[in-house]
């Protein structure tokens, strides 16, 4: 970082004579010439080879040792019959890749998706609201941390990942989308979401009091507003990249959240993760960009993209300076803590890993496998290249991938969970398939498409759980009432345009900050 | 008794860009308004607010000497560090050392009580209890002149060679503003035997008390690092010091600053960036890497000049894009903890109120006096004079200046220190004599003592009263 300062300084000196020398001095920010390397490395593109498919097999292990079949769903953690929200994503991401790769046939996938929904439709909400934050996967309790019956609240960016994945089922398989939209309809969504689109968790407070809090920071965040979005929901103020700082990384400007984790209790962790999902399932577009959305590519002009280029390109370059491999991602480990945040940027420090506390536990620093994979899946580098030389073979056959491997030199973190194994999965169908998420656009039907029973619902203005639940707000297309676009899905969505939020405009213009102010 | 530096082509181009950079235009119509007497004072050598006293100025100089004539022990000549409490530490030595060569050439005392003052400072700095190996302990009471520690009762808690360092700086200023006395200032360094904090590598070592022995750490981080290493540098013991720093670039408020990169969660140390250091590198030496004694920088490497830019940057910045009047340098306050680190950056964090357990204290900002004169007069800028309107009033004249404003609620801060008091006189000295420190060296008693070889003065000094020469045996 410090070799990039000097020719700056004499920019900025020159810069501050010319523009204005009879001014106060301030300081330019210069703009940035060129893109990073990153930007010229293309996703991987083509069929499995051998060992890929070995891999795919391998990560599919996991999901057959830990399925349920009384309730369909599957153990989060190697042995353990607990599962969230977002880890079910995770699975229904493995089964798809499965299926999609010839793993999983169609009456075997059908069982699993069905006994599943059964049990989603099922099973008892949190306050009747939202899926809790935790289930007993053989029973299908609301359980809490300790996999005990109870509860403990519901969480924004759980539900955001399994609505994503949700809608990739209902697009690519329309057979199972009415068990999907009866699902959505038990849900209540008036203290998960507000006018302006800003998404709320809830927790359970030391009296048994719940609290609605904001919950997310930028990449999760805005990753979790895109499943809300795909169904409909305005998110402006949880898809907006701001409120954002920079950190200069390797000669990457890295952004990050500037919420202040000091004062609020949420860690503005940087990973990969966030990000490598957005790749992989909505090729970076925004999610109602429904053009985007019947490509296989990815898009490159996004702030997301862009984003998620500095993040790729902080990790390869600090493995260039420093010689140590990097994939960082939030993973677990063997034993306590069980769980650390293992970062490119949290908490004011550039590659810290934390506890959920907050404590600083560099011994656990790894190479995550499902960010190293993805990182091979959405930039084909020679640096991916020896990522993925490096976790190949970090696998146990019969159970699947490790979580990952130290830093440190002291091997394997040795435990499997469905979020790692799932997005193994993941990143390898997209190397066949392009982007995760496709538009349906086969069905001949008005707007190029069938109304599903989750619009049709909606848009009955007799409905009285629409308001109640505060579901969506969209009419029937060529209704007048509401200045409202196209919608993405046959039906125009006026939740936008009629929203009452007058803080957040989706369709303000954001800047894209310079990649670095050292070149 | 400022000395006149020639002014080469390269230097006076190099200087009116910064003064144009660092002031705008105003300054140079100033310039011309005022004249023949800003010129005098060194105009055009050194940026900022460079001309005589105004009469409100010579007040604030008065209300500053005030604290220092109010702390004053009889008994040692020392000065309390804070408003009638009785320890100091040889940093503040060396503020009122400084305090006392601004006092005499603003006017405020005759020579008189120059000497009488100085000579009873020398007095006790030759006569004070050191630790094993000849090193100063950190605290001092000035009432009874013994070693104490951090709660003023009897008892050794350590070296500081940041503090030693500042007062290094001003034995030499004051030798080198007048060299009747220079012989009994070398006498001092001698005796104290700096080399007990200086380290095999070239760097800065203190101690703390552990146990029953003294632990050696590595001391001081980037800003104050350097600003010892000048002191050491300044007698020829060559400190790599800040020099071998490592530095990483942060972003406040949209300006690139440099921060210290070791880590504060592994050493225990923090890293803040504090205006302080970076204002006494501008008024004693000018930013000049040659007067600090610095080696040549390797490219990319920001400068002190560079360093010092962008900690006064990302305060204006600060003030336009937040609204938030900022001066920030570590302070004192009259309630716990006490004592803070009151940070451009520090910790991972802009703008962060660190306190010594490592918790942040945002409620309790200062616009600091201290920090805001320095700026004031080293940056003549529309944000500077904002600054100083914001604290031109922040004295007693009966007990002198106080620490500063709370950013919270504009209250004041009202305990009153040494160290801001002189900043307060030094900023007036630098604004009318320019550069305090002078770049050549006049051999003296502490060269003619270190040239005879058969009484070696200390390993770490240079054997021929060549600064930074290395010894030929």
């Amino acid at each position: 970082m410090t070799s990039c300062s000097r020719v700056s300084w004499i920019a900025l000196l020159w810069l501050a004579l010319l523009l204005n020398a009879c001014a106060q001095t301030r300081d330019v920010v210069l703009p940035s010439r060129g893109d990073l390397p990153s930007a010229s490395y293309p996703p991987r593109n083509g069929a499995l080879d051998a060992r890929e498919s070995q891999m795919a097999r391998t990560a599919w292990q996991y999901f057959e040792n830990n399925y349920q079949p009384a309730t369909g769903m599957v153990n989060a953690v190697d042995g353990y019959p607990s599962t969230t929200m977002w880890d079910t994503a995770s699975y229904l991401g493995g089964l798809v890749a499965a299926r999609e790769l010839g793993i999983v046939d169609k009456r075997g996938f059908d069982e699993r998706i069905s006994t599943l929904l059964k049990t989603l439709n099922s099973m008892e909400l949190f306050r009747g609201q939202m899926p809790n934050k935790a289930y007993n996967t053989v029973t299908a309790q609301k359980v809490n941390y300790a996999n005990q019956p109870g509860e403990i609240g519901f969480s924004a960016l759980d539900v955001g990942r399994l609505l994503i994945w949700l809608k990739i089922i209902e697009e690519r398989y329309p057979e199972h989308g009415n068990a999907i939209d009866r699902f959505l309809l038990r849900w209540d969504f008036s203290r998960a979401i507000d006018a302006c689109g800003m998404l709320y968790g809830a927790t359970l407070g030391p009296d048994k009091q719940v609290q609605y809090v904001q919950e997310g920071r930028l990449g999760y965040q805005d990753y979790g507003a895109s499943g809300y979005q795909l169904w409909g929901f305005s998110t402006c103020m949880a898809s907006r990249p701001e409120p954002y700082a920079l950190v200069p990384i390797y000669c990457v400007d890295v952004p990050y959240d500037s919420r202040d984790p000091r004062e609020l209790s949420q860690h503005n962790y940087v990973v990969s993760e966030s990000y490598v999902l957005d790749g992989l399932e909505l090729g970076w577009a925004r999610a109602t960009d429904r053009a985007a959305g019947t490509r296989p590519v990815v898009q490159r002009d996004t702030w997301m993209a862009n984003f998620a280029r500095r993040i790729y390109q902080a990790q390869e370059n600090r493995f260039l300076a420093t010689g140590i491999l990097t994939a960082r991602s939030e993973h677990q480990v063997d034993g306590d803590p069980y769980f650390v945040y293992d970062t490119v940027y949290t908490d004011g420090f550039a590659w810290n890993t934390i506890t959920e506390k907050g404590a600083y536990v560099p011994q656990y620093a790894a190479i995550s496998t499902k960010a190293a994979v993805g990182m091979w899946a959405l930039w084909n580098s020679a640096y991916t290249d020896r990522l993925a030389e490096a976790i190949w073979g970090q696998y146990v056959p019969g159970k699947g991938y490790y979580e990952g491997v130290l830093e440190n030199g002291k091997g394997p973190i040795k435990v499997f969970t469905a979020n790692n194994n799932g997005i193994i999965l993941e990143a390898l169908m997209f190397k066949v398939e392009g982007r995760l998420l496709r538009f349906n656009e086969a069905a001949p039907q008005m707007g190029n498409r069938q109304p599903s029973l989750w619009e049709r619902t909606l848009t009955n203005p007799f409905d009285a759980d629409n308001a109640a639940r505060n579901r969506p707000r969209m009419i029937a297309r060529g209704a007048s009432s509401c200045r409202a676009g196209t919608g993405a899905f046959g039906v125009a969505s006026c939740s936008l345009s009629c929203s009452d939020c007058p803080t957040c405009q989706d369709d303000a213009p954001f800047i894209l900050p310079a990649y670095s102010q050292c070149h | 008794m400022p000395r006149r530096r020639p002014l080469y082509l390269a230097g006076l181009l190099a200087v009116s860009l910064s003064v144009l950079l660092s002031s705008g235009c105003g300054v140079i119509a100033r310039a011309v308004v005022n004249g023949y007497e800003s010129v005098s004072a060194g105009a055009l050598t050194n940026p900022g607010r460079i001309g005589p006293l105004t009469d409100t100025e010579q007040i604030w100089a008065k209300a500053a000497w005030r604290y220092v004539v109010n702390n004053t022990q009889p008994a040692t000549g020392l000065v309390n560090s804070v408003d009638r409490y009785p320890a100091t530490t040889l940093w503040q030595i060396g503020d009122y050392l400084g305090a006392l060569v601004a006092a005499r050439e603003l006017g405020l005392i005759d020579r008189i009580e120059f000497d009488h003052r100085l000579a009873k400072l020398l007095g006790f700095v030759s006569r004070m209890p050191l630790l094993d190996g000849d090193v100063p302990n950190k605290v001092y009471n000035t009432q009874s002149g013994v070693m104490v520690n951090y709660s003023n009762q009897p008892g050794a808690v350590g070296a500081s060679a940041i503090d030693v360092g500042r007062l290094l700086v001003w034995l030499k200023i004051t030798g080198q503003r007048y060299p009747e006395y220079a012989e009994y200032l070398d006498k001092v360094v001698l005796r104290l035997n700096v080399c007990g904090l200086v380290g095999v590598d070239g760097m800065l070592y203190g101690s703390r008390a552990d146990g029953g022995h003294f632990a050696h750490y590595r001391e001081g981080r980037l800003g104050n690092e350097q600003y010892a290493s000048a002191g050491f540098n300044m007698w020829g013991v060559p400190v790599a010091g800040a020099a071998a720093s490592p530095v990483q670039t942060v972003y406040v408020d949209g300006v690139s600053v440099y921060v210290d990169a070791r880590d504060p969660r592994t050493s225990g140390a923090p890293n803040p960036v504090l205006s302080e250091p970076y204002l006494l590198l501008g008024m004693e030496f000018g930013w000049h890497d040659r007067a600090l004694g610095n080696p040549p920088q390797p490219a990319g490497v920001p400068g002190v000049r560079e360093q010092a830019q962008a900690v006064y940057l990302a305060q204006a910045a600060r003030w336009r894009n937040e609204k938030v009047i900022t001066a920030r340098t570590d302070h004192q306050l009259g309630q716990p903890p006490y004592f803070l680190y009151d940070s451009i950056f520090a910790n991972g964090y802009a703008w962060n109120t660190l306190g010594e357990d490592g918790k942040s204290y945002p409620a309790l900002a200062l616009v600091s006096t201290r920090a805001a004169f320095g700026m004031w007069v080293l940056w003549h800028t529309t944000y500077t004079s904002d600054l100083m309107r914001a604290i031109e009033a922040l004295y007693d004249p009966e007990r002198g200046w106080y620490e500063g404003r709370y950013e919270a609620s504009g209250a004041y801060e009202e305990t009153a220190t040494l160290s801001t008091n002189a900043m307060v006189l030094e900023s007036l000295l630098y604004k009318t004599h320019g550069r305090l420190a002078a770049s050549e060296q006049r051999a003296g008693y502490f060269d003619a003592r270190l040239s005879d070889r058969f009484a070696p003065a200390g390993r770490c000094l240079p054997a021929n009263g060549a600064p930074s020469s290395e010894s030929p045996q």
